[in-house]
C-alpha cells in the first residue's frame, strides 16, 4: 500500500515536472521565435499610451500690460460606459443642466458604438456648470448607498484650456478669434498662431508606476505685447459707434497710428463681435473682407490720395513750390475731358489752393506735367497697389493700373492722380502718407511691439519701407496741407494744434463699373503737431446718409478723435509745448 | 566529508544514489519503483548529512526570500513614487488651468468697460482737453519703451539626477567613461 502511494506521488511530480518543462520549454521558444519582435510591439502597445500634451496658449497684451486674449479652463464631459449604472439619471442631468438633448443622449449611451468604452458626451462646458455636476454626482454617490437609485456613476470630467477675451468686443477687428481646434483665424491670433500655439509634445505616458516619470515640460506660446493702447483703442471704437450713428454710414474705420515708428495705436473697424462668442461671426460678416476694414477692404480713396501726387510733383521737380495755373474748369488728357469735384472754374490757382479747393483738375495738371512712367514710379515708392506687409492676416494689395496693363488708358494718369481708378486700404494709405509726416521716411505699419519667451523679450525694431521722397518736401507739403486746413476753417482743426490733413469724398463704383449716383465714401487723413508728429489718424465711412462731403462727416470725427486724443497721448498745445521746451 | 567538501572535490567519491544493479529495468513500473528505492536509500543516509542537506537547502530559501523581499520593497516604493509623480503632474496642470483661470478673471474685473463704469458711478467723468494742465516736473522723465519683466522662466523639468532614473549598465558605463575621460 505503502508503496503504491509512493509511486502514484512519483508520477504526480513527474507529470508537472514535465509539465512546467513544457512551460519553460515554450516560453523560451515563443521568445526566440520570429514572431517575437510582433508579440513584444503589442505588449508595448497595451503597457501605455501615447499622450500629447498641447502648451498653453500665448496671451496677449496691449502696451500697458493689460491682458487682450488669456486662456479659462473649460472641461469635456465623458461616460465610462463599464462604470455607468444609470443611463436614465445621466441624461436627465445632462438635460437639466446642460440643455442637452435627453433622447440622443440616453440613446447614444444605450447603444454606443461597438468596442467603445467611453463616450464623450460634450465638452467646452463652463467650470461653473461643471462644477455643478460634480457636486450633484457626489451627493448622488451618498444617497446611492442608502436609496440605491439614482446614480451618476461613470460621469468624468476632464479639464483642459479654452481661449479667452476679457475685453469681450475691445480691439476684436485687431485680435482675430481661436477656435475649438486651437487655431487662430484673423488679425493676429491668425498671423502669429505658429508663436502663440506654442509646440506640442507627444509622450509615451506608462501604465505601470514603476515606470512612471517626469513628463516633459510644455512652454507655453510666446506672449504677445501690442502696440495697441488700450484707453485709446476704447477711446477710438466709441467714437465710431456714436459717429456712425450720426452719419447713418453702412460701415466705418478709425486709425490711430505713430507715424514715427509705425505703431499702430488703435484700429477700429465695424461691424465688430464679441470675440468669446465667435461662432456669430457669419452672422455678423458677409465675408472675410469685412472683419478688419482697415487692413483687408480696398476701396478708391479719392481726395486723400492728392497728398501723394502733390508730393510726387514736387519731389521730382515737374512743379515748383510756386506753381500756378489757370483753371477753366475742364482739362483734356487722353482724349479725355476731367472736371472739378463742382464742375466749376476756379480761375488762378496755385499749389495752396489746389489742396485748398481739392481740385481735380490741378492734380492732373501735376501728373500730366510729370508724365506716366515718373508719376508711377513714386507711386510705387509709396507702396500704391503693394501690401504693406502689416502684420495682421488677409492684407489686401490694392490695386494700381500702370502704363503696359491691358486695362491702362492715358485717361487714368488723369484720374489715378485725384484718387480715382486706383485701389487702396486705409493702412496702405497711411504707410504712404507716413512719408509726409515722418521727414520722407515711410514706416512699415505692425501692431506687434514685442514677444515674451522663455523669459527673453524681443522688441519689435522700428522698421522703414522707403525713402519715396526728401524731407523737404515731406514738410513742404505737411505745411501746404495745414495751411489749407487752416485756412479753410475745416472742422478737422483743433484749437492749440498745428496738424496737417486731406479730405476725400470718393464716388463708388457700381457692378457695372459706372460709379453709383448717390453713394460715398468719406475719408480723411491727419497728422500732428506738424512740426512733430505723434499721431496719425485715418477715418472712413462707407456710405453715410447724412451728408454728401468727407469735409462734413469724415473732418468732423477726425476733430473729435484728436481732441481726446491728445490728452490720453499726454500731448499739449504747441504754445505749452513750445514753453516747456524752453524751460 | 562535508557536502561543501563534495562539491569543491569532484575527484572525491560521489555521493551516489544509484540503484544497485546496473542493468535497464524491464518496465516503467520497474524504473518508478528504483527511483522510490533510491529515495528510500537517501532517507537511510547518515543523519548528519541528512542536516547538510536541510540547512543547505534553507539557506538557499532564505537567501530567496530576501531577495525576493528586497526585490517587493524597493519595487513597491518605486510604485508609490510613480503614484505620486503621476498626482504631482496632474496638480501641476490644474495648478496651471487655475492660473490662467485666475489671471483672465482679473483682466475682466480690470477691463476697461468694468473700470469705466465703476469710475463713472464714483461720479468721475473723462477729462476734456480745455481741462488739462501743463506743468514742468523737474526730474521726471516718461518710461521709454515697454519692458515684460518675467524674472521665473520656465525651464524643462527634467532635472531629477541621472542616479534616480539611470539602470545598474547606465550607471556603470556612466563611470566607465569618467574614469576614462583625461584629467582637465
Amino acid at each position: 500500500m505503502k508503496r503504491q502511494f509512493q509511486v502514484r506521488s512519483l508520477s504526480l511530480a513527474v507529470v508537472f515536472a514535465v509539465l512546467a518543462l513544457l512551460v519553460v520549454f515554450q516560453m523560451v521558444r515563443i521568445q526566440t521565435s520570429p514572431e517575437a519582435a510582433t508579440f513584444l510591439k503589442q505588449a508595448e502597445r497595451y503597457a501605455g499610451k501615447y499622450v500629447t500634451l498641447y502648451p498653453e496658449r500665448g496671451r496677449i497684451f496691449d502696451r500697458d500690460g493689460f491682458l487682450l486674449a488669456g486662456n479659462q479652463s473649460v472641461y469635456e464631459i465623458g461616460v465610462s460606459l463599464t462604470e455607468m449604472r444609470n443611463p436614465h439619471t445621466i441624461a436627465l442631468t445632462l438635460n437639466s443642466v446642460l440643455g442637452l438633448n435627453y433622447e440622443k443622449v440616453y440613446n447614444d449611451l444605450l447603444n454606443p458604438p461597438a468596442g467603445l468604452v467611453y463616450l464623450v458626451v460634450t465638452d467646452y462646458v463652463s467650470s461653473e456648470k461643471a462644477h455643478e455636476l460634480m457636486a450633484l454626482k457626489d451627493r448622488l454617490a451618498e444617497e446611492y448607498r442608502s436609496a440605491g437609485d439614482p446614480s451618476l456613476a461613470g460621469l468624468h470630467f476632464k479639464a483642459h484650456l479654452m481661449r479667452s477675451y476679457p475685453e469681450r468686443t475691445l480691439a476684436s477687428n485687431v485680435l482675430g478669434f481661436v477656435t475649438l481646434e486651437n487655431r487662430g483665424y484673423f488679425g493676429v491670433e491668425e498671423k502669429y498662431n505658429n508663436l502663440l500655439a506654442g509646440v506640442p509634445v507627444t509622450v509615451w505616458v506608462p501604465e505601470d508606476p514603476n515606470r512612471a516619470a517626469e513628463l516633459p515640460a510644455t512652454p507655453r506660446g510666446a506672449d504677445l505685447i501690442l502696440t495697441i493702447d488700450r484707453e485709446i483703442q476704447a477711446m477710438v471704437e466709441e467714437q465710431l459707434r456714436e459717429s456712425l450713428e450720426d452719419t447713418g454710414a453702412d460701415a466705418g474705420t478709425i486709425v490711430v497710428m505713430d507715424p514715427r515708428t509705425g505703431e499702430i495705436l488703435a484700429m477700429a473697424s465695424t461691424p465688430q463681435m464679441d470675440l468669446n462668442n465667435f461662432a456669430q461671426y457669419n452672422q455678423i460678416y458677409k465675408n472675410a473682407s469685412e472683419f478688419n476694414r482697415a487692413v483687408s477692404m480696398q476701396y478708391e480713396p479719392g481726395s486723400v490720395f492728392k497728398v501723394l501726387t502733390l508730393a510726387a510733383a514736387l519731389d521730382s521737380g515737374a512743379v515748383a513750390p510756386n506753381f500756378s495755373y489757370l483753371d477753366v474748369g475742364f482739362y483734356e488728357i487722353g482724349g479725355a475731358y476731367v472736371y472739378n469735384w463742382d464742375r466749376g472754374a476756379w480761375g488762378p490757382q496755385d499749389l495752396l489752393g489746389c489742396i485748398r479747393h481739392s481740385l481735380n483738375i490741378c492734380m492732373t495738371r501735376l501728373a500730366d506735367q510729370m508724365g506716366p512712367e515718373l508719376f508711377y514710379t513714386y507711386m510705387r515708392r509709396f507702396g500704391v497697389g503693394h501690401p504693406t506687409g502689416i502684420d495682421l492676416a488677409n492684407e489686401a494689395r490694392g490695386r494700381l493700373k500702370v502704363p503696359g496693363d491691358a486695362d491702362w488708358y492715358r485717361v487714368d494718369l488723369g484720374t489715378n492722380s485725384f484718387g480715382q481708378g486706383v485701389a487702396m486700404t486705409p493702412i496702405q494709405m497711411m504707410a504712404a502718407a507716413s512719408a509726409l509726416a515722418n521727414q520722407g521716411r515711410m514706416v512699415y505699419p505692425h501692431v506687434l511691439y514685442g514677444m515674451v519667451s522663455n523669459g527673453h523679450q524681443y522688441t519689435t525694431p522700428v522698421q522703414t519701407l522707403g525713402t519715396p521722397i526728401s524731407p523737404q518736401t515731406a514738410r513742404l507739403v505737411s505745411e501746404i496741407l495745414a495751411t489749407s486746413m487752416e485756412e479753410a476753417k475745416m472742422a478737422s482743426v483743433v484749437e492749440g494744434y498745428r496738424i496737417a490733413g486731406k479730405t476725400g469724398t470718393a464716388q463708388i463704383p457700381g457692378p457695372d463699373g459706372y460709379y453709383l449716383p448717390n453713394e460715398i465714401n468719406a475719408s480723411f487723413i491727419g497728422w500732428g503737431p506738424v512740426d512733430d508728429p505723434r499721431f496719425m489718424v485715418y477715418v472712413w465711412f462707407e456710405k453715410p446718409d447724412s451728408a454728401d462731403w468727407a469735409s462734413y462727416i469724415a473732418a468732423p470725427v477726425f476733430r473729435e478723435v484728436v481732441e481726446k486724443l491728445v490728452v490720453l497721448m499726454g500731448i499739449p498745445p504747441d504754445e505749452v509745448r513750445r514753453q516747456l521746451a524752453g524751460q | 566529508m562535508t557536502l561543501l567538501n563534495r562539491l569543491l572535490h569532484p575527484s572525491a567519491r560521489p555521493l551516489r544514489l544509484v540503484r544497485k544493479e546496473a542493468q535497464l529495468p524491464a518496465n516503467t513500473y520497474q524504473a518508478v519503483a528504483e527511483l522510490t528505492g533510491s529515495l528510500r536509500h537517501h532517507r537511510e543516509m547518515p543523519l548528519r548529512l541528512q542536516h547538510e542537506w536541510l540547512a543547505a537547502f534553507l539557506a538557499f530559501v532564505m537567501l530567496t526570500g530576501l531577495v525576493a523581499g528586497l526585490y517587493l520593497n524597493v519595487t513597491a516604493r518605486t510604485a508609490i513614487t510613480g503614484r505620486e509623480i503621476q498626482s504631482l503632474e496632474a496638480e501641476i496642470a490644474a495648478n496651471k488651468r487655475d492660473n490662467a483661470d485666475l489671471q483672465t478673471q482679473i483682466a475682466a474685473l480690470l477691463s476697461h468697460q468694468s473700470l469705466s463704469q465703476r469710475a463713472r458711478s464714483l461720479g468721475f467723468e473723462p477729462v476734456q482737453r480745455q481741462e488739462v494742465e501743463y506743468i514742468v516736473v523737474p526730474g521726471y522723465f516718461p518710461s521709454q519703451g515697454v519692458q515684460f519683466v518675467q524674472p521665473v522662466a520656465e525651464t524643462d523639468l527634467l532635472t531629477a539626477r541621472p542616479e534616480y532614473n539611470e539602470s545598474l549598465f547606465e550607471w556603470l558605463g556612466r563611470q566607465l567613461e569618467s574614469a576614462s575621460r583625461p584629467l582637465e
